[in-house]
């Protein structure tokens, strides 16, 4: 169903907007390892999807084999209406074929050529005329910030100017699919932040679908419509920024999305499905706290509970906790200040717990504190799952 | 989680293996196909089956009658092929130790220490890299054969007895052959000691080793798989050195197998197929010694000193560094400035007897040898047809195999790596054997197309090295993006890979020219009345003629170093590794 309205919004946005890509059934095995396996998501045209998960979780190789710079054992892959890669039907499209834009993680910015040639490449491969290609060369050039620097050779350029470079070179042949792979991990902090905030604007201007692989959870989040994280070749989870950090499917996600505590528990009372429950720690078994369940859960089964360090709260005085809160006591063993925050360790029982505090608490080792943590912000996984 | 379009849901079962053969192919761009298939039958024809041609005559008698193991029998029994072997085997020793020692202490001098010149002589001390080791030969035979050697009468004069030198003997061998091959030890432990971090050698001299102490546990052990590999490298190269004793061996009556071989080919009765034998045994023995070296070093050398160059760090010796920069200059003095002085004025002077006199000095010497002398005249035409058609053509096909074997999928890459790496363990005199026993009898024999595919089939390799490190060193990425801009493979291959690795095509042109200018040994097996290249004239000159074999040794070590300036302009000089 959701097919459907791809196709249909692929009609009206032909030409000015991107294609929808469909990946389905894709696997690859580098020798005994599976890359891929079993891999099928599709990318909605005009947004930004952003492929996630640690290094060899198989990011890259599915972008590679979208690309067409990869043959994947199995599976089959669509551009728009057309299908570039099925290994059933033995179809592969070359990927110069294939019209699409792409921006490497080392920029592959031709050292041998000028910032014009690197930029009008694909126009010149594609057959343009000459004085169509300077005058788009130009316009992309500005485009990204770069108006004038095209007969500059193109082997003196600072990172970003290279970065800017690659991604003209990307969009200039206006592509129905631009590919980014790990594209902003060459910069420096601050530049990366820069670019993310470009890279959105310029996405927004020219509406290419893109697809975008990074390890780095806070630039997919920035950056992406819509998230896929990865891992062992397999999607773990797919949403919007938000409900993936508020609303981890699984361990993997809630442990490689943001720092969060991890408490192993026991159902003291089952849950009606996604409702409040109320679990001992398995740690310290006299502790009791409620938290939300993601999924039903019966009495006595092993569960994880996940908080976010920047969801608790410190308090001196006992309050009053409201109906779903916990309070708990806590002895601070460690605290860190860092300017925007202050990362304090405290223990609770037999666990520690890591907290993201406002920078003007002001707290001492050993401080016996009420640790506050509403049960909405404490989601129950089943657990076990390693 | 996520939805599938229906029309991919009947997809697993149905998959034939011919569609996924078919897409593996298609693949693979059909034009590498091809490519790997011509480089293939040329790498069959140049070097597999000669050499596949030595392996089966070894096992036959010379009447071609019987398969037998009588030539095996003989080389072990025959008194004077066991000589031989004794023969080659200490000289391949005595020229490893003196040259290992000699490169070592030239790279421990210039890059280790505080001794002055090394900006000079970093250069000088690898001009015997490029020269040709027979025209050293040559001169140093004018310089220490025992009646008229430059170097016996100055000690004559200074008051000795009588002359203490004699170049025709073993020591003379070793004492050539080391002076040329130690600039390969020096450039394998002076990379290496440029590779090595400078912290390593601070952390113990901090943690308090002394001076030698740190030499001793940190700065050797660390090169010492840079010197071994440099070590067995020369011992296979002059197990297989053919030049040299062939000038100062025969006229000593002192035997190597390469000049037994030459004798057992040349000479009335012919026995190409106890040569074969040789050839065999000799491959044999390189190809282990090689395949060790080759293991150390991917053991330990790539692991502990990839990546950047560092600045060395420099040790003050003292006084020392006068003790280091007067063995350096004893050495450059011994292996470039005396023997080109010698060849100098021996070629400028009418008859030479050992006497330099300025005023009776006259070109006549280079006006014979280029007019007069019709055999250096075809030599010189061949030797530029040879070296420009050679280079080309070896520079093409070392690209093309260098291209599929770092850049292509194509299944089977690893295969063709090794099997054009093997005329790179095969001593070129061997090659030519197994190369002129292939053709005999066909009308190819004696012509210049068989030099052109020995010397082809031999230097390649060293075109795909050259290469295959700018190739390397360009990023994957920059073809890959090429593709996905819209270009295809031809047109990839066009606008990006040869304009990024123009520099290792070009340096790999001008080695081969050189490697080809000055071969001898390959020639000497192959030539024929018609087909002499200039060496095989400097040798066919050498005896008798020492003022005109002098004046073409000039000639020809003036084209090689002219060809080496070009080199050193145009390349890296870490690209210059042979």
């Amino acid at each position: 169903m959701y097919m459907d309205k791809c196709i249909n919004a692929h009609d009206t946005l032909i030409g000015s907007r991107g294609a929808p890509v469909s990946v389905a059934g894709l696997r690859k095995n580098f020798k005994k390892f599976a890359a891929l396996d079993d891999l099928s998501f599709d990318v909605k045209p005009g947004k930004i999807t952003a492929l996630l998960g640690p290094s060899g979780c198989g990011k890259t190789t599915a972008l590679r084999c979208i690309a067409g710079l990869e043959v994947p054992d199995d599976g089959e892959i669509k551009i728009g209406n057309t299908v570039v890669t099925s290994i059933s039907k033995g179809t592969l499209l070359p990927p110069n074929k294939r019209n699409l834009g792409m921006v490497f993680q080392s920029y592959a910015i031709w050292p041998h050529m000028t910032v014009g040639q690197n930029v009008g490449y694909p126009l010149k491969v594609r057959g343009r005329k000459g004085s169509d290609i300077e005058r788009q060369v130009e316009e992309t050039l500005s485009l990204v910030g770069l108006g004038g620097y095209s007969t500059r050779p193109a082997g003196k350029l600072s990172g970003g100017q290279q970065q800017r470079v690659a991604l003209a070179r990307a969009i200039i042949a206006r592509p129905s699919v631009i590919l980014f792979d790990e594209p902003l991990s060459n910069l420096d902090a601050k530049l990366r932040a820069r670019m993310r905030f470009e890279l959105l604007r310029l996405q927004r201007e020219v509406g290419i679908t893109s697809v975008f692989v990074t390890h780095d959870q806070a630039e997919a989040m920035a950056i992406a419509d819509e998230l896929i994280v990865m891992n062992r070749g397999r999607i773990e989870q797919r949403g919007d920024a938000r409900s993936i950090y508020m609303e981890p499917a699984s361990e993997f996600v809630a442990d490689f999305i943001g720092v969060s505590n991890a408490l192993e528990a026991i159902v003291v009372q089952s849950s009606s499905e996604a409702g409040i429950t109320t679990v001992r720690l398995s740690d310290n078994p006299d502790i009791t706290i409620k938290s939300r369940a993601r999924c039903k859960l019966i009495e006595g089964q092993r569960c994880q509970a996940f908080v976010r360090p920047e969801s608790l709260r410190l308090s001196s005085a006992q309050t009053t906790p409201a109906y779903d809160d916990n309070i708990l006591e806590v002895t601070v063993l460690a605290t860190q200040y860092l300017g925007n925050t202050i990362e304090v360790e405290v223990r609770l029982g037999n666990s520690e717990l890591r907290l993201a505090l406002e920078p003007h608490h002001h707290l001492a080792q050993g401080d016996r504190l009420h640790l506050r943590m509403a049960a909405h912000d404490c989601i129950l996984l089943e657990g076990a799952s390693r | 989680m996520t939805t599938v379009s229906a029309t991919n849901l009947q997809m697993p079962e149905e998959r034939s293996l011919i569609s996924r053969l078919a897409i593996r192919f298609s693949a693979q761009s059909r034009v590498e196909g091809l490519l790997f298939a011509l480089v293939l039958v040329i790498l069959l024809i140049s070097v597999v089956l000669p050499l596949g041609m030595l392996a089966l005559r070894s096992f036959q008698s010379e009447e071609l009658t019987a398969f037998t193991l009588a030539n095996y029998i003989e080389i072990v029994d025959n008194p004077r092929l066991l000589h031989g072997i004794v023969n080659s085997l200490l000289i391949a020793a005595g020229t490893t130790i003196l040259s290992v020692f000699l490169g070592v202490a030239l790279a421990w001098v210039n890059y280790r220490t505080n001794t002055p010149g090394t900006s000079i002589f970093s250069s000088l001390n690898l001009i015997p890299f490029f020269t040709p080791s027979f025209i050293g030969a040559i001169a140093w035979t004018l310089l220490a054969s025992q009646n008229q050697g430059l170097l016996n009468k100055a000690v004559i004069a200074l008051g000795a007895s009588g002359p203490i030198f004699n170049i025709y003997s073993p020591t003379g061998i070793i004492w050539v052959l080391s002076l040329f091959e130690a600039p390969l030890v020096y450039l394998f432990v002076s990379s290496a000691f440029r590779r090595m971090d400078p912290s390593l050698e601070e952390a113990a001299r901090i943690s308090g080793a002394g001076l030698f102490q740190t030499a001793a546990t940190v700065t050797l052990p660390m090169a010492l798989p840079s010197i071994l590999a440099a070590a067995l490298l020369i011992f296979v190269t002059v197990l297989g050195s053919f030049e040299v004793p062939l000038v100062l061996g025969i006229p000593a009556r002192f035997n190597v197998l390469t000049t037994e071989l030459y004798a057992m080919t040349s000479e009335y009765p012919v026995r190409y197929n106890m040569a074969a034998a040789m050839c065999v045994m000799l491959i044999v023995a390189a190809g282990l010694l090689l395949l060790i070296q080759r293991k150390l070093i991917l053991s330990r050398d790539f692991i502990t000193m990839t990546g950047k160059a560092y600045k060395p760090s420099r040790v003050d010796i003292g006084r020392g560094k006068y003790l280091g920069l007067a063995f350096n200059l004893v050495f450059v003095l011994s292996a470039v400035i005396l023997p080109i002085f010698a060849l100098l004025v021996t070629s400028l002077s009418p008859i030479w007897t050992g006497v330099i006199r300025p005023q009776t000095f006259t070109l006549a010497n280079y006006l014979y040898v280029l007019t007069d002398f019709d055999v250096m005249r075809r030599g010189l035409k061949n030797t530029i047809l040879l070296a420009i058609v050679g280079a080309t053509l070896g520079t093409i096909l070392g690209t093309i195999s260098a291209y599929l074997v770092f850049r292509s999928k194509m299944p089977g890459r690893v295969f063709l790596d090794v099997l054009s790496g093997i005329s790179l363990a095969v001593p070129g005199a061997i090659l030519a054997v197994g190369v002129a026993i292939f053709w005999l009898g066909t009308p190819v024999y004696g012509t210049l197309f068989i030099l052109l595919l020995a010397f082809v089939a031999r230097f390649t390799p060293y075109a795909q090295r050259s290469v295959a490190s700018s190739l390397i060193a360009v990023s994957g990425e920059f073809d890959e993006c090429s593709r996905v801009a819209g270009a295809t493979w031809w047109g990839t291959v066009y606008n990006i890979v040869l304009p990024l690795i123009k520099p290792g095509v070009v340096a790999a042109w001008l080695l081969l020219f050189i490697m080809i200018v000055r071969e001898l040994g390959m020639s000497l097996f192959l030539y024929k009345t018609g087909t002499e290249t200039t060496s095989v004239a400097i040798y066919l000159l050498m005896i008798g003629r020492p003022s005109a074999t002098a004046a073409a040794c000039i000639i020809q070590v003036v084209i090689v170093l002219s060809i080496v300036m070009i080199l050193r302009a145009t390349s890296r000089k870490d690209e210059l590794m042979l």
